[in-house]
């Protein structure tokens, strides 16, 4: 009897921990290569429109543009960890550059769901 | 006859055209830089196969924009004959000279490996020396080589009989209908992601490709 109210208490406990209020925000990050590095791409792209008559056309760059979602409690924390990844794994910060816009993926500004429902959330209509 | 070989930045399997036609069908073979335009004293045209500008922005998109291919859209509409292997044929998708485009295979990797494939149109220039239907075997090397089209188009291809070439078995690229190889409707231009130019010479080992050469040959020897 005394074991079995331990437990309950403990899987309260962690029902508790998991609802942390999150909300899901919208990410596009771009990347392009620094000023100065060779971009190939956008100079063939550039000299082929040169070559068909567009010759007001210069200085095209090529780059990338990743979109995607993630689910934070706040602007803030959504903030630090989009500049974690577009430092740490989007770019190569010696030779790239990149820059991205936060949107909520709702208009309001209530939390979206607890975690415990978040990929339920991510998977359903939200993608 | 007089085969020209169109080169582009990137192009890479122009010397293989080169030779077999050299060596197996003792023809003679010219190169053409992409930025040149008079094709007109060849019979036949040849966008090879490789990776032209880089495959920048788009396989083929870069290379269906040079100069030669405004001179090849004239010489087609003209009656003349044009193949485009592998990246030709992207290149000919991306020129409109044939419907659809070459999508990434949906394994996502390379494939470099011989496929069977069935000849289903023999009405054309350039399949006329195979049976209906006969299974060969070619080899294919490609990363962007899934075809596609939307239902459409596809209906229409499928209606005007002008997929020449249909994966056999295990369709290796993902490719809409099995497609590897369409001709226009007027069937004097044809694009395939499978390469005969590399399987029509005995000492390479494999020689299903040669009548697709054969065929080109012997039509315009007629001529």
């Amino acid at each position: 009897m005394n074991q079995k109210t331990i437990d309950t208490s403990l899987s309260n406990l962690k029902d508790i921990s998991k609802k942390v209020p999150y909300r899901l925000w919208k990410i596009t990050v771009t990347v392009f290569l620094k000023e100065g590095v060779l971009d190939v791409e956008g100079r063939a792209v550039e000299q082929v429109l040169q070559r068909r008559g567009y010759d007001s056309v210069n200085g095209m760059r090529i780059g990338k543009c990743l979109t995607f979602n993630i689910s934070a409690p706040d602007l803030e924390t959504a903030n630090a960890t989009v500049s974690e990844i577009a430092s740490n794994v989007l770019t190569n910060p010696l030779i790239e550059t990149s820059t991205f816009t936060i949107t909520p993926l709702d208009n309001t500004d209530k939390p979206t769901g607890y975690a415990d429902k978040l990929m339920d959330a991510a998977e359903g209509s939200y993608l | 006859m007089k085969f020209g070989i169109v080169r582009f930045p990137g192009s890479n399997c122009d010397a293989d055209c080169f030779y077999l036609l050299r060596d197996e069908l003792k023809e003679e073979g010219d190169y053409i830089w992409h930025e040149e335009i008079d094709v007109f004293s060849y019979d036949c045209i040849i966008l090879p196969g490789g990776f032209s500008f880089g495959d920048y922005l788009r396989t083929g998109a870069l290379a269906s924009l040079s100069p030669i291919v405004e001179s090849i859209k004239k010489f087609a509409a003209n009656g003349g004959n044009v193949i485009g292997i592998c990246n030709g044929f992207q290149i000919l998708t991306e020129a409109h000279l044939l419907p659809g485009v070459l999508l990434r295979n949906r394994s996502c990797s390379f494939i470099c490996k011989t496929v069977p494939l069935s000849v289903e149109n023999i009405d054309t220039p350039f399949t006329s020396l195979y049976k209906h239907k006969e299974i060969i075997y070619l080899p294919i090397a490609h990363g962007e080589g899934c075809y596609y089209a939307d239902k459409e188009t596809c209906n229409f291809i499928e209606k005007n009989n002008m997929v020449v070439f249909r994966y056999v078995g295990p369709n290796p690229n993902g490719s809409v209908n099995g497609i590897a190889g369409i001709c226009n409707k007027e069937r004097n231009v044809i694009g395939l992601m499978p390469h005969p130019e590399r399987a029509s010479s005995t000492y390479l080992g494999k020689t299903d490709g040669i009548r697709f050469w054969q065929s080109v040959q012997s039509l315009c020897k007629v001529r």
